[in-house]
């Protein structure tokens, strides 16, 4: 066969397998789906992330204080591929409810006891996605030295940039019985002064880790 | 009934009430003649006040809790609670010390109770520890538990008046401490105090020749443990600054009943004695409750001037 001749077989087999290709469900990595992200790593913004808490008082109105300065971590792939995991730990003594003697009187035996248990921490154990950037958590809550497991609802609310670089932002919110943990001055005795179930609603913002060269 | 009144009552009010109703025959003739059931008796009114008010303020099982495992309790262990177990413990102590010293002589009733004295500061050293503590902290304990014991023995006829006062101080401390439930159990002890001296007070009249109650003994070991370990749990657990000189100088304000001492030995009349041995402490108490309210005032004055940190908008 003479060179020449060879040319539009070369040509229409080129078209058809560049044709074939193009219509291929299978891409050129393997054949599997998209990549999910590695979760990032992000640690906690002391600055930015708090815990703020409401409980109603003498039966009347709803009082809310703030644990400052969470720490911690969050891992999650940033496209939302699975479900985030939680460490964060909130001190006792960082409770602030803009009145030093209330303060005072929380961090005290009779509420979270800060000399006995500095500090309050959540890990989490399992996920359930329920919707987009918004999961039910389950993990392990410890305060005061007892630890039950409780269910969160958390909200990714952003993923932003700072000069720093990456920011990711949670919310999560969760009631409890404080009771359950021994904390029940006010319920019983004096009857009615504090209420029993504490909502809380916890703002968490974290820096992403950089990735390693 | 209004539920703040209803909880004074129940914690503070009934637990000394029905102590001093229970042990009241010891301070009437003819229970009252003898010197060391009439100790023994006022000192379980105490430890026995401070108990019913400690589980009625929390729970039978947090004293339950400091020496047994609970089957499906899973509130927590503090040590604070050890409070319940010790005043518990104040109850037989107080009748085995007024027995003991009940046939011997003077200087050996002495010897029988600086040397209870010293063991019940000792094992409070050794068993009773609190946030923060260490060794040093342990033995100053137990000293401050010495102390304390010694100084009630001076406080004479007017024991139970003092004890209404410095009672009165520790509830005072522990509310500015922040620590409400231990403010009670003082609150407690405080009416007690008053009830017991009240009754004794009648029951002098009764009848002649009836003795003031003193403390020799029993009386002085429990009353000197609870106030040293009130003030050490006190210090321990504060949250609002209240000093530690400030509760170690509450735990020691019996000692100020010898201050008019020189009035007290010209005083004729018993009610006269007990009047200049309990002024000294009222005088002391007042001038430390003072004190301690002005720095907290400055404190809290100091606090308003504090502003926040935007200093760092990205937290990095």
């Amino acid at each position: 066969m003479k060179p020449l001749a060879l040319v539009p077989t070369l040509a229409i087999a080129t078209t058809i397998s560049t044709l074939l290709l193009a219509a291929s469900p299978v891409r050129q990595d393997g054949g599997a789906a998209p990549a999910a992200a590695a979760p990032a790593s992000i640690t906690l913004d002391p600055v930015h992330s708090m815990a703020v808490f409401r409980i109603q008082h003498l039966g009347a109105g709803y009082f809310w204080g703030r644990f400052n300065e969470l720490s911690g971590g969050i891992t999650w792939p940033l496209d939302d591929s699975a479900a985030p995991s939680f460490d964060v730990t909130a001190q006792v003594n960082k409770v602030d409810t803009g009145s030093e003697k209330l303060d005072g009187n929380l961090q005290g035996p009779n509420f979270f006891n800060q000399a006995e248990f500095p500090t309050i921490t959540f890990k989490s154990k399992s996920a359930k996605k329920l919707g987009e950037r918004r999961y039910a958590v389950t993990g392990d809550l410890t305060l005061r030295g007892v630890t039950k497991s409780i269910e969160v609802d958390c909200t990714v609310t952003g993923v932003g940039k700072a000069p720093t670089g990456q920011k990711v932002g949670m919310e999560c919110t969760f009631a409890i019985n404080r009771a359950d943990y021994g904390m029940k001055w006010g319920i019983d005795a004096p009857k009615g002064a504090l209420g029993s179930e504490v909502k809380m609603v916890i703002a968490l913002e974290g820096d992403v880790a950089k990735a390693k060269d | 009934m209004n539920p703040i009144v209803q909880y004074v009552l129940e914690v503070v009010v009934l637990p000394a009430l029905i102590a001093c109703a229970a042990f009241s025959p010891f301070l009437f003739p003819p229970l009252r003649r003898r010197a060391w059931r009439v100790e023994a008796a006022v000192g379980t009114v105490f430890a026995l006040t401070f108990f019913l008010s400690f589980i009625t303020e929390l729970d039978h099982r947090a004293v339950l809790r400091q020496v047994i495992a609970i089957e499906g309790d899973d509130a927590p262990f503090e040590r604070w609670h050890r409070l319940g177990l010790v005043a518990l413990l104040l109850v037989p102590a107080a009748w085995l010390l007024g027995f003991a010293r009940r046939k011997r002589s003077a200087s050996r009733g002495m010897t029988s109770t600086l040397g209870s004295a010293l063991l019940a500061a000792i094992l409070c050293g050794v068993f009773v520890s609190f946030p923060g503590s260490g060794l040093l902290i342990q033995v100053a304990q137990g000293v401050l538990i010495l102390a304390s014991i010694l100084a009630w023995l001076l406080t004479n006829q007017a024991v139970l008046w003092n004890a209404w006062v410095v009672f009165g101080v520790l509830a005072a401390l522990a509310g500015l401490g922040g620590f409400a439930s231990l403010a009670v159990m003082c609150g407690a002890l405080s009416v007690a105090g008053f009830g017991t001296a009240f009754l004794a007070g009648i029951g002098a009249r009764s009848a002649l020749q009836i003795d003031p109650v003193r403390p020799a003994g029993a009386m002085a070991v429990v009353l000197g443990t609870l106030t040293a370990l009130i003030a050490r749990c006190g210090m321990a657990y504060d949250t609002t600054g209240v000093s530690p000189v400030a509760w170690a100088a509450a735990a020691l304000l019996p000692l100020a009943s010898v201050a008019f001492s020189g009035r007290f030995r010209r005083a004729e009349r018993n009610r006269a004695k007990t009047f200049w041995a309990w002024l000294g402490v009222a005088i002391l108490a007042i001038a430390l409750l003072g004190l301690v309210g002005w720095q907290q005032s400055a404190k809290e004055g100091a606090g308003d001037a504090g502003g926040d940190d935007y200093s760092d908008m990205y937290g990095g």
